[in-house]
């Protein structure tokens, strides 16, 4: 079943009791809120995903509360909640629904070390990943967003999700996060995507998510093979280039970009270094998403000619 | 230490630190040799200079205190003196 046959009351009833387990990915998240407006951000942007069966094991259970004492009327709160701890600082309960996306990140990034996690985008054609790895503002996700917009299937614009044994990458296939100019700029270029209502003033600025496309969602069982290490980089009014990048320092960018590299210790550093060497290494400089689609089309053109 | 080498360059982690640096070839050989064996320079320009077949000690002398002194700065290796 998915969460949109629920129906809005179903959902609501499931989401105040803790009943409500979303699959996305390899993980099931359940979720529980008596806050009004998670239910009807989740309706608009998870209609697609897969719930599962309110007593099944979730590998993850969150709760966003509603904050305590006077915070419960005046300036409201919202409190993050995971296993009985609360992470993260409250912050005011317009900040929900962000909230929820950031702590199901921060969720994964910090329990699942079964895989090699890298803090990128990664998106798939013909079976091959590009891994987009980069620093916040570099416009990593917002070229995610443009890419699956253009006939690239996405596995995750946060966190590229390695397995160990073999080193394909696992989608997550979650909604987009998008902020600032970023939200305008993909709704002109994508006026089909579908984003939740924007969230404004938290610390990323001024924050919405764009709706994973629901073929993407349904393959999200379908891991991909690393092909290609990207880094993009946003620079205005530049024509888009790729230029190739050192493997051995696209390994230490990646690793400095991954949440648990050195925790894995040599797996981490023996993974890592697999990967590498299945890919070609590019830095990527554009300003035009047409031109950055373009050249990364030719990457897939180019892989699939030679498989 | 583990090692990965791609085309002239080389990546190495280092198990204890937990860090990971990307060494050219040069810089390679004296951590590779080092691992193996306590050595001061001059013996380790020795073992460095046959296995490069360099026969220009002065330059090797002088290319070899850099990488020593820059390996020192980042912790990679360590004087006993």
């Amino acid at each position: 079943m998915i969460l949109s046959a629920l129906g809005e009351q179903e959902l609501l009833k499931r989401l105040t009791q803790g009943a409500l387990v979303i699959r996305s990915g390899p993980f099931k998240f359940r979720i529980s809120s008596t806050i009004e407006n998670i239910a009807q951000d989740l309706d608009v942007l998870y209609a697609d995903y897969p719930v599962c069966n309110p007593s099944e094991f979730a590998d993850f259970n969150l709760a966003l509360e509603q904050g305590v004492g006077v915070r419960r009327w005046w300036r409201r709160q919202v409190r993050f909640q995971f296993d009985g701890l609360y992470p993260f600082e409250p912050l005011p309960i317009s900040h929900a629904y962000p909230q929820l996306e950031w702590a199901m990140n921060w969720c994964i990034s910090t329990q699942a070390h079964f895989y090699l996690m890298l803090h990128s985008a990664v998106i798939e054609r013909e079976g091959f990943a590009a891994i987009m790895p980069a620093p916040p503002g570099s416009g990593k996700s917002t070229l995610c967003a443009a890419l699956v917009n253009r006939g690239w299937r996405l596995l995750s614009d946060e966190l590229a999700l390695i397995s160990l044994p073999d080193q394909l990458i696992f989608p997550l296939a979650r909604p987009v996060g998008l902020k600032n100019d970023s939200i305008d700029i993909i709704k002109a270029y994508a006026p089909n995507a579908l984003l939740n209502r924007v969230t404004h003033d938290t610390t990323k600025g001024s924050v919405s998510h764009m709706k994973a496309s629901p073929d993407h969602v349904n393959r999200m069982n379908e891991p991909a093979a690393p092909r290609w290490i990207v880094f993009p980089k946003y620079v205005k009014n530049s024509p888009a280039e790729l230029t190739a990048y050192s493997k051995a320092h696209s390994m230490l960018e990646l690793g400095r970009n991954a949440f648990n590299y050195s925790l894995l210790g040599r797996d981490g550093f023996e993974i890592l270094s697999k990967v590498v060497a299945k890919s070609d290494c590019y830095q990527l400089v554009y300003s035009e998403f047409d031109e950055a689609v373009s050249i990364f089309d030719s990457l897939a053109l180019k892989a699939a000619s030679k498989d | 230490m583990c090692w990965k080498r791609f085309d002239d360059e080389w990546v190495v982690f280092d198990e204890g630190s937990g860090g990971t640096l990307v060494a050219d070839p040069l810089t390679a050989a004296i951590l590779m040799t080092l691992e193996l064996n306590k050595l001061d320079q001059t013996d380790l320009a020795a073992l460095v200079a046959e296995d490069f077949q360099i026969t220009d000690h002065e330059q090797l002398q002088t290319l070899l205190q850099e990488r020593i002194e820059s390996l020192m700065g980042m912790g990679w290796i360590e004087s006993e003196s």
